[in-house]
């Protein structure tokens, strides 16, 4: 059987969930907002206007999706283990690694998915607001991107209950 | 090959302990635990609330590790998860993801089981007509009843056409239509040749269709074996009500016979031999009480369970 299969299956899964998630909307919300909120900052300012306009996008966009990636992820895990549906995931032919790889590939991509909204958002204030946009932006927002690869991978490695699941001891998930 | 043992499920020598919260202390929750199922049997797991039924059953299932000893299932250490495409797995009061529709959660599970594309779609027709279901094929789970959750539980243990098939409390939160139908189910498997490992508390059920029973108290198997050597027709009892027994004439009969007396207001219910029932109600006749009732009693699952229940409290 093939482990990559059963990866994808939990990652869309995973996927499912999250974008269910309202927080993630909320944050998602928020990030556009202050994004927006770039251009009054900007009219503050005599100078470098452009700059200020997309220092700010660039740090929305960082500082929600690292929020999203933490607070949305964080939950994955916990409820899997809370409503004991890793039960019936992990009585199938399901290693431990496997589990964490899907559910992280999931989050990671729900992250992504939220960071091209974001960039969108970006791109339309910058455009609308006439600050010119290269492919310095494009690097660094793909560049957060895998930032957030990295950051998506604590919520399922730091369970908040160490007896159940966190990964040095996923073996002992207690009941 | 003759004389070969066929047993499919080994559990030996099983110990548990948990340490609650976060001090060094450790509470021991199975002690030793023994047991063996055989190929093609269903095996009733039955103890009180707190007895170690699940922990022993989420040992099995690879959930958690035994502190000692070991167990394994079609001769592969349950540590492994290879092997699981051949095993299915019923929790206790299950939980599934409740945008799912049943559908798509069975899908979900064949997946992970390894069920073919092919197979996959009539696979999932097939249990979800099994388990009386296919009208809500497309519908949410969120919007299920508790029974029904359990028959899409029922369904997603069997996805994989497993050997063996394990099943906490597969009867719980069911209507008596719904126990009917899963344990239909359960007696098809075994006319299908798999094995069946279930949980229970509900001992009618383990009588009528299990072949064999363990019963686990406080973390320790105190017995097992085939139903009808818990059933011995020489238990037999009969249970007999008078009224306006005289106070002596029931000292004597308790001086005289084996007889367990229980009053029930002015009547007297005494449990009594099978083979004292003639010289007792001789007795209660002569002295002017009155026979309200004569009612043979076979000693069922359930003496046997409170006996050992009550064995385990004591020691």
């Amino acid at each position: 059987m093939n482990p990559l299969i059963r990866m994808h299956t939990i990652a869309s899964n995973t996927f499912r969930e999250a974008i269910r998630n309202k927080l993630l909307y909320t944050l998602l919300g928020f990030g556009v907002l202050m994004i927006g909120a770039g251009v009054l900052l900007a009219t503050l300012s005599y100078v470098e206007v452009n700059e200020i306009l997309q220092d700010m996008g660039m740090a929305a966009i960082r500082f929600f999706s690292a929020g999203i990636a933490i607070f949305v992820g964080i939950g994955l895990i916990h409820n899997e283990v809370d409503r004991r549906t890793i039960f019936t995931i992990l009585s199938k032919p399901v290693s431990r690694t496997e589990f964490l790889i899907g559910k992280w590939a999931g989050l990671t991509f729900t992250v992504w998915l939220q960071l091209v909204l974001m960039g969108i958002a970006f791109a339309i204030v910058s455009g609308m607001a006439g600050a010119p946009l290269n492919i310095g932006h494009v690097m660094a927002i793909g560049l957060i991107g895998l930032e957030l690869m990295v950051l998506s991978q604590s919520p399922p490695c730091s369970h908040p209950s160490p007896h159940r699941c966190s990964p040095p001891r996923f073996q002992s998930v207690s009941g | 090959m003759k004389g070969e043992s066929r047993a499919v499920v080994r559990v030996q020598h099983v110990v548990k302990d948990f340490r609650p919260g976060f001090g060094l202390k450790r509470k021991r929750v199975l002690h030793g635990v023994n047991f063996e199922v055989q190929d093609g049997e269903i095996f009733g797991f039955v103890g009180p609330n707190g007895a170690g039924k699940t922990t022993t059953l989420k040992i099995l299932m690879g959930l958690i590790r035994p502190t000692e000893g070991s167990a394994s299932i079609l001769g592969r250490n349950v540590e492994e998860s290879e092997f699981r495409d051949q095993v299915g797995f019923l929790p206790e009061n299950p939980y599934f993801y409740p945008y799912l529709t049943a559908s798509e959660i069975l899908n979900f599970y064949a997946r992970l089981s390894g069920v073919g594309s092919a197979d996959r779609a009539a696979r999932v027709d097939e249990l979800l007509e099994m388990v009386n279901l296919s009208h809500a094929a497309d519908a949410r789970l969120r919007t299920f009843s508790k029974g029904m959750l359990q028959r899409v539980g029922v369904a997603q243990a069997l996805i994989n056409d497993p050997k063996v098939v394990f099943l906490d409390e597969p009867m719980s939160g069911l209507d008596p239509i719904g126990r009917k139908e899963i344990r239909d189910v359960i007696l098809a498997l075994r006319a299908a040749g798999k094995t069946v490992f279930m949980n229970t508390h509900i001992l009618s059920d383990v009588e009528m269709i299990c072949d064999r029973v363990a019963i686990i108290v406080k973390g320790t198997i105190r017995h097992q074996g085939r139903i009808e050597d818990f059933l011995p027709d020489s238990g037999r009892t009969t249970d007999i009500v008078m009224a306006n027994l005289p106070a002596e004439v029931a000292v004597e009969l308790t001086e005289h016979f084996r007889v367990v007396m229980q009053g029930l207001g002015e009547r007297l219910e005494l449990r009594v031999a099978e083979k004292d029932v003639n010289p007792i109600l001789d007795s209660g006749i002569s002295s002017g009480a009155e026979i309200i009732s004569v009612t043979p009693h076979r000693n069922s699952l359930e003496d046997v369970f409170l006996d050992a229940v009550r064995e385990g409290e004591d020691v």
